[in-house]
């Protein structure tokens, strides 16, 4: 419990570091977002002045952080000063995009990355294992946006196998949109995932206990299979947790690449505008999924391994 | 954890738009539009919402006291009739009958107050800029009001078709603020009434039973937002938006390539120019100006913003509004051919014969950066050195309101009104050289003030003079040197048709089923 | 004073490092980053165009005997700009790497060796940076400060140190209860000194390995910057801005972009190799 609560507590203070170190920045730096607003027309100084005090740009930084506080505790993050629309509801319009490329790339990340690194670890040394290292090598190294645009021209423009822009509309289509995109973002994970699985299934042969299963008789792919898929489990799903947060926070190169109207494409473009409150809001979401997904992490390490959780405790 | 509550979302959203789409295929939809719009409306009253996305729906639903014709012609709006007694007074005579979609009589005391409005500092209206020459509005009868101007102005009618909406005083009085927000809507005379208005999900109008004109063609109209372009294009070639008037020109090339969808081209109302800081460093020698304006191949600048939809520019007015004013007969001013010879010639006249180097931030997310790629490259061929200094839109926009490094900048600005008046002020009165103005090469004479009060002064062929010794003043001193001018585009499906030029303000209105 | 400095400094990892043959892709990969650096030099040099040089009317234009791989919407020459773009797209990694080294090795050597609060501090700090969403940090930093390149590379080893800063530290920790630095510390040696005279050697390679990967996600993750369009300014030729720039022509020269796209990840794939195989080494090695 004790442990529960530090986690959070350093959570917390994550997450408030992050939003005033945002908040401060954004809010310091010169600037008058009103310009975007009003457009390229003369305007007289009531006018300006009036968009200033609604949006409450010439408050105390510190009174304008406290109340913006106040409503992020309340769920509502204010309203875009470019767009005007509240910003629960310009996220939640684009939330559905990245988190579907997100999914969709972890799923191919898991369902690729595993069994090619269980693969390459029976083989070891092999044609088959040398042909997976070296593949995983070139796609850790490929930037995912290098990769979109080489998809795009092979797949989409060549081939014209998949929609080249957009985000599609009906289920069919939103997967065949995000087909080549979740390739591109999950080429580089599955290959985190092959090295990582590889290397833990060969750091379990040398176990006694494989080598008592292997004495029993079982065949080698169910040796491999339910016990070294089994203790492998914890460091795969650390890496997938993480990835998952990658992805929810990092697809914004992809989302350019591939023209998907996702929160990473919301946030470069917040941040040209200074348009505070979005930005605010990505930041803080982005803060959020990090925490979450690892005190998730730590959680599952507590509830699966007996040894982590007496270490949990003990310290 | 995100992604396990977005999954149903997305589920949702899929079987919604399948419904929708087997609802689309029948025909009780025929007058009914979805129109798609590339940014939020953020309010239904212009003094809150003076952007594109924002007055397409104001002018469905608002009426103007006058309105636009064909040609950028003042007509009859609410006002069926109006005279000018003297320079500084217009009565305007109200139509009879007229009624706001909830059936309350249009009275002169709310025509009046709709433009008085925008001077109130309450209300802070953001078409506040428009009016500064109103001095008094008054409603002079059950039936007439009178304006009188604190300055003769020839820009006073052709704006009050834009800026002059009527709303009903009692609910603009109640509501200086946020008339037109989603929480207080709005209340016209217009062909359309507002039968939902919501940030998020859109608009949808309804036809107004109760519209004094011409009943509409269309029965509802859908607005929807679709923020990112690709996105936007794909909806209305799939058919799922039935049209729209967000179509940039730089991507003109696509959209003509779409089959099922007519994409109509228009002069647009607009001049794009560099502005050539003359208060400081080597712009401050003509010859200087002059050698730049030499050195830039404009033809080719046509060719990559506007794809052959556009022309070059040699007079600093928007070539609508050069046609409404002299016709075909344009006057014969002093014009800088693309001549790299020419343009070092000029340079050797200055004090900077080898060239110099020039700071020249830029908005890296903006229209203008290929624009402004070349330009750089054009001027290196006679030794000026633009060092491209890229900025986010944001920072750049304020740094260029607050006239800070402005040495040489590009803008596109378009316009609304036929009338130079919109213009010419802006950009070269001393007033209007301060931060915050818009005259960014910051030239200015008292004599140049004097002619441009003329502008806005005088009528007829006098006026044309005036107008054409101020061109002939900035084509010979270069503080501006225009570059183009490009054409607007409204694309719809094939089930609608479009009757849309440059002066038309109610755009949806124009839109028609087709062989209705 | 002689017996310290006769201390194995590289341990024996060097000499093993030597005498084992590197592999065929390790040598391909050193030639590729050979070439590109070469290119890096003397690209402006080299190329058959002037890389600034434009020809609007020309346009985007597919390969041909005039122009290799084409031209860009301004009629500027790929080939050229892919070539001339090498010096931008390495050189400002490598300053990355440079700064990230430089931080993470001061830094970690002291938290590692001096212990105590300094050594706490520092990794309460370093704990809260790596739990920070870096790319998302990253993109608000430099777009906030104004987008120039010198803000983004700052920012980069800003964000790279944390990590570098661990493995230093643990590496330090290891060295310091050894005979060797047990006898500089004996012999009165200032901390400074056997910091850096005496451990630092004997962490270097693996620190040289890590810069590799720095080098890498400094690629990387630059070349996206530019990609989104901040950090250099319109016109210079990299390749991450020509991707982002050539993005929209994929129908009339698809090659503008492609190129430059496959020339960052040839680089980043042969960067990886060598680090990956010089960490391979070691760890065979230790």
């Amino acid at each position: 419990m004790a442990f529960l609560a530090r986690r959070l507590g350093a959570a917390v203070l994550l997450l408030g570091v992050l939003s005033l170190l945002s908040f401060v920045l954004l809010a310091a730096a010169p600037g008058k977002p009103e310009n975007l607003l009003l457009g390229p027309r003369p305007s007289t100084p009531e006018t300006r002045a009036a968009i200033r005090a609604q949006f409450h740009l010439d408050d105390p930084i510190h009174e304008r952080y406290l109340s913006w506080l106040g409503g992020a505790l309340h769920g509502d993050f204010g309203t875009s000063v470019y767009t005007r629309e509240p910003v629960t509801s310009i996220i939640t319009e684009r939330l559905p995009v990245t988190a579907g490329l997100a999914t969709y790339a972890l799923i191919l990340t898991i369902g690729v990355g595993i069994p090619l690194g269980l693969a390459a670890a029976m083989r070891r040394g092999g044609r088959l294992d040398q042909g997976i290292t070296l593949t995983s090598l070139v796609a850790l190294a490929v930037p995912p946006f290098a990769l979109s645009i080489l998809l795009l021209y092979g797949f989409a423009v060549t081939l014209g196998w998949f929609p080249v822009f957009g985000a599609g509309e009906t289920a069919a289509e939103r997967i065949a949109h995000l087909t080549l995109p979740a390739v591109a973002l999950a080429a580089g994970e599955a290959a985190v995932v092959v090295r990582q699985m590889r290397a833990a299934a060969l750091d379990l042969v040398g176990q006694d206990y494989l080598t008592f299963a292997r004495a029993r008789g079982l065949s080698l792919p169910r040796v491999w299979i339910s016990y070294a898929l089994r203790n492998t489990a914890l460091p795969v799903l650390t890496v997938g947790g993480l990835l998952l947060a990658a992805n929810l926070t990092g697809a914004l190169f992809v989302e350019r690449a591939f023209g998907l109207p996702g929160l990473g494409e919301l946030l470069v473009t917040a941040v040209a505008r200074k348009d505070i409150p979005v930005v605010q809001a990505l930041v803080l979401l982005g803060g959020a999924v990090v925490v979450v997904v690892n005190l998730l992490i730590d959680l599952t390490y507590l509830a699966v391994d007996p040894r982590v959780r007496h270490g949990a405790v003990a310290s | 954890m995100t992604s396990a509550t977005a999954l149903p979302r997305v589920a949702l959203a899929a079987l919604l738009l399948l419904s929708a789409g087997c609802a689309g295929s029948r025909q009780d939809r025929a007058d009914t539009l979805r129109w798609a719009l590339s940014e939020v409306p953020n309010s239904l009253d212009i003094a809150h919402g003076f952007n594109n996305p924002s007055t397409i729906v104001q002018f469905a639903v608002l009426d103007c006291m006058v309105t636009l014709g064909k040609k950028g012609e003042v007509l009859p709006g609410v006002a069926e009739s109006w005279t000018h007694p003297d320079p500084l007074t217009y009565v305007f005579t109200l139509r009879e009958g007229v009624k706001f979609s909830d059936g309350s009589p249009l009275t002169a005391e709310d025509a009046a107050y709709s433009l008085s409005r925008h001077v109130d500092p309450k209300v802070a209206s953001q078409a506040a800029s428009y009016v500064t020459m109103v001095k008094k509005v008054e409603a002079t009868g059950p039936r007439t009001v009178t304006v009188t101007l604190s300055r003769p102005n020839q820009a006073f009618l052709p704006t009050a078709a834009l800026a002059w909406q009527i709303v009903p005083k009692k609910l603009a009085e109640a509501h200086p603020a946020d008339l037109g927000s989603p929480e207080v809507g709005t209340l016209g005379t217009g062909p359309f009434k507002v039968a939902k208005f919501s940030l998020t999900e859109g608009v949808t109008l309804e036809r107004n039973p109760l519209y004094w004109g011409p009943k509409p063609a269309l029965r509802k109209i859908e607005l929807r937002t679709i923020t990112d372009p690709e996105t936007l294009r794909l909806a209305v070639s799939s058919g799922e938006a039935d049209g729209t008037a967000d179509v940039r020109p730089s991507e003109a090339r696509k959209w003509t390539s779409l089959r099922d969808v007519t994409t109509t081209f228009y002069p647009a109302d607009n001049i794009a120019f560099l502005s050539l800081a003359v208060n400081q460093g080597p712009l401050k020698d003509v010859h200087v100006r002059r050698a730049i304006a030499h050195a830039v191949d404009r033809a080719a600048l046509v060719q990559l913003m506007t794809g052959g939809h556009g022309g070059q520019a040699d007079l600093f007015l928007p070539k609508p509004q050069l046609t409404a004013l002299y016709g075909a007969a344009l006057p014969a001013l002093p014009t800088y051919a693309y001549d790299v010879e020419a343009a070092k010639a000029e340079l050797a006249k200055s004090a900077y014969p080898r060239g110099f180097t020039l700071a020249t931030p830029y908005d890296s997310g903006g229209e203008n950066v290929k624009a402004m790629q070349a330009v750089a490259a054009d001027l290196a061929k006679i030794g000026i050195m633009l060092e491209l200094k890229p900025l986010p839109s944001e920072k750049y926009i304020t740094q260029r309101m607050d006239h800070e490094d402005l040495a040489v900048q590009m803008a596109n600005l378009y316009y609304s009104t036929p009338d130079p008046s919109e213009v010419l002020p802006d950009l070269l009165s001393r007033a209007s050289a301060k931060p915050q103005g818009f005259n960014f090469s910051g030239y200015g004479t008292a004599a140049l003030d004097a002619g441009l009060d003329d502008v806005g002064r005088l009528e007829g062929e006098a006026r044309r003079k005036a107008i054409t010794k101020v061109l002939a003043e900035v084509a010979e001193q270069v503080p501006y040197l225009p570059l183009f001018h490009n054409e607007s585009a409204i694309a719809v499906n094939k089930r609608f048709t479009t009757d849309v030029g440059t002066w038309t303000i109610d755009i949806l209105s124009a839109v028609r089923p087709a062989g209705a | 004073m002689t017996a310290v400095s006769g201390t194995p400094l590289f341990g024996g990892r060097v000499a093993r490092l030597r005498r084992t043959r590197p592999g065929f892709l390790t040598v391909v990969s050193a030639a590729v980053l050979a070439l590109m650096a070469l290119a890096a030099i003397g690209g402006t040099w080299i190329a058959p165009y002037d890389p600034a040089a434009q020809d609007v009317a020309l346009g985007a234009s597919m390969p041909s005997w005039a122009h290799w791989a084409g031209t860009d919407d301004l009629g500027r020459d790929v080939l050229s700009r892919c070539l001339a773009g090498a010096r931008s797209a390495l050189l400002w990694p490598v300053i990355v790497t440079l700064c990230t080294c430089a931080m993470s090795t001061t830094l970690g050597l002291l938290a590692g060796y001096r212990r105590g609060w300094v050594d706490a501090i520092m990794m309460r700090v370093v704990d809260l940076l790596i739990a920070l969403p870096g790319m998302l940090v990253l993109i608000v930093l430099v777009g906030v400060l104004g987008g120039g390149i010198g803000w983004a590379v700052l920012a980069l080893a800003v964000l790279f140190t944390p990590g570098d800063i661990r493995v230093v530290r643990s590496l330090t920790m290891a060295q310091r209860e050894l005979a060797y630095a047990e006898a500089a510390r004996t012999l009165g040696l200032r901390p400074t000194r056997i910091m850096f005279r005496h451990l630092l050697p004997n962490i270097a390679p693996t620190v040289v390995a890590g810069a590799l990967l720095s080098f890498v996600a400094g690629l990387v993750a630059l070349s996206g910057l530019s990609f989104l369009g901040i950090g250099l300014p319109a016109g210079t030729p990299d390749w991450g801005l020509m991707i982002e720039e050539n993005r929209t022509l994929l129908d009339l020269n698809p090659w503008a972009s492609v190129i430059p796209a496959a020339l960052v990840t040839i680089a980043a794939t042969a960067a990886t190799l060598l680090g990956d195989r010089l960490f391979e080494r070691l760890s065979d090695a230790a």
